[in-house]
């Protein structure tokens, strides 16, 4: 019945039963129309998109294969 | 809320199945090699990223008025960050209008990063932390695994744009570390911290230290009802795993309801289409997307995931609380599904 499932999301005290998470995922995004794309800072010495690229290939060195 | 009118609630909630949570499995590579990983991920997959291209057009299959509002696609794998074109994939699915968020070990989770990310209209994050440093490094193979983790926690937590979590995979070794772990995520700003366990599938099959006894599992329990009871600036939760019984709306918002195949779908690494990622695959898949309409098949199969049924059976068959829990989370199916894998319930009951 679409009309109870529209009625329920309609009703803010029923939003938790509709922003639901799976088991290994990430949260939900309730209204990601309202982000706010210019609220972020950026910072002069972060890492360049080079240097992260080098880094995994000296993390995997670093990683334990045998792990399991 | 009533058990009755929640199943109400379930039920009606089956028989609609908006799709509003999707995985994309964007990549298998992984720079880690945890103990307890579900994919048997390593540096070095088998299989191919899949093309953002091929993932889009399955995506363009969703009519527009079938993207409800809060539909978010979550990217995972392997570890999403190794994509090189994960920004354009952000843009691409923000631009058809989707939320989109992603789990990470946070390795290469920096400022730089997070901004470009942020950018491309990210808008939900999960790291994960499996313990403090001796046992997360143990758990992830890697020496500098904790550190790195714990500086993308800060960052991430900073932010108040994203829907942020940390998640912790709850073993023998970390279990009596809780504690100390939920002051550190306090400490780093974190709004929410989500505890699960591990099933035994996977590389996590063959490691004992990683299956809590029935006795620790019920300790876990209780040392979340004790941090939600208690208050405090983190709200600390159990994942959706499994019916819990005696601690249903104890350890959690709401009450049990495994919403695989019913509100959320998975395109996998090889173009399979699925219910959670976690779920037998060989199985459970319902269809590719290189073979199929991706949005047909959400639509027209998916039935042993809305009618579940068939999971009554071995020590299901005879359970008094089945209607309230339907065979656990599809995740503990798997192989022939003959019985499952486990049972939340049984590990709570207070006989035991």
């Amino acid at each position: 019945m679409k009309w109870l499932h529209h009625l329920l999301r309609g009703v803010s005290l029923t939003a938790a039963l509709f922003v639901f998470q799976a088991c290994y995922g990430s949260p939900q995004i309730p209204k990601p129309d309202e982000m706010d794309l210019d609220a972020v800072e950026v910072r002069s010495d972060a890492a360049s998109e080079e240097e992260v690229g080098a880094e995994v290939a000296e993390t995997a060195a670093e990683t334990v294969e045998d792990n399991g | 809320m009533n058990p009755f009118l929640f199943r109400l609630f379930r039920d009606n909630e089956t028989r609609v199945h908006e799709l509003n949570y999707l995985f994309w499995e964007c990549t298998t590579r992984c720079n880690l090699h945890c103990r307890h990983c579900g994919s048997d991920c390593s540096v070095q997959s088998r299989e191919p990223d899949m093309p953002l291209q091929d993932f889009l057009r399955a995506l363009d299959t969703i009519p527009p008025g079938h993207r409800p509002p809060g539909f978010t696609v979550v990217l995972t794998g392997g570890e999403p960050l190794l994509r090189p074109d994960l920004e354009e994939a952000g843009r691409e699915i923000r631009r058809r209008g989707f939320g989109w968020g992603m789990v990470s070990n946070g390795y290469f989770y920096t400022e730089e990063k997070q901004r470009r990310l942020l950018e491309a209209g990210m808008g939900a994050l999960t790291i994960s932390l499996d313990g403090l440093e001796e046992s997360h490094n143990w758990m992830r193979g890697n020496p500098n695994g904790f550190a790195r983790a714990v500086e993308a926690i800060r960052l991430a937590a900073s932010n108040p744009r994203l829907a942020f979590d940390v998640v912790t995979c709850v073993n023998r070794r970390n279990l009596k570390e809780l504690s100390e772990i939920h002051r550190l995520l306090e400490g780093l700003g974190v709004a929410q911290w989500r505890l699960f366990t591990i099933i035994p599938i996977g590389r996590a099959a063959g490691e004992k230290e990683m299956h809590l006894t029935d006795a620790e599992f019920v300790s876990l329990m209780e040392f979340i009802r004790e941090k939600r009871r208690s208050g405090g600036s983190m709200k600390t939760t159990f994942s959706c795993e499994g019916f819990l019984g005696r601690y249903e709306e104890q350890v959690r918002d709401v009450r049990y309801f495994c919403h695989a195949g019913i509100n959320i779908a998975s395109i996998l690494i090889d173009g399979r289409i699925c219910g959670c990622p976690n779920i037998d695959r060989d199985a459970f898949s319902q269809g590719n997307i290189y073979s199929d309409n991706f949005y047909t098949v959400w639509e027209r199969r998916f039935q042993p995931f809305r009618d579940r049924r068939w999971a009554k059976k071995g020590s299901c068959a005879s359970c008094g609380e089945w209607r309230n829990c339907l065979g656990n989370g599809m995740h503990n199916w798997h192989g022939t599904c003959e019985e499952v894998l486990q049972c939340h319930y049984l590990k709570t009951r207070p006989s035991k």
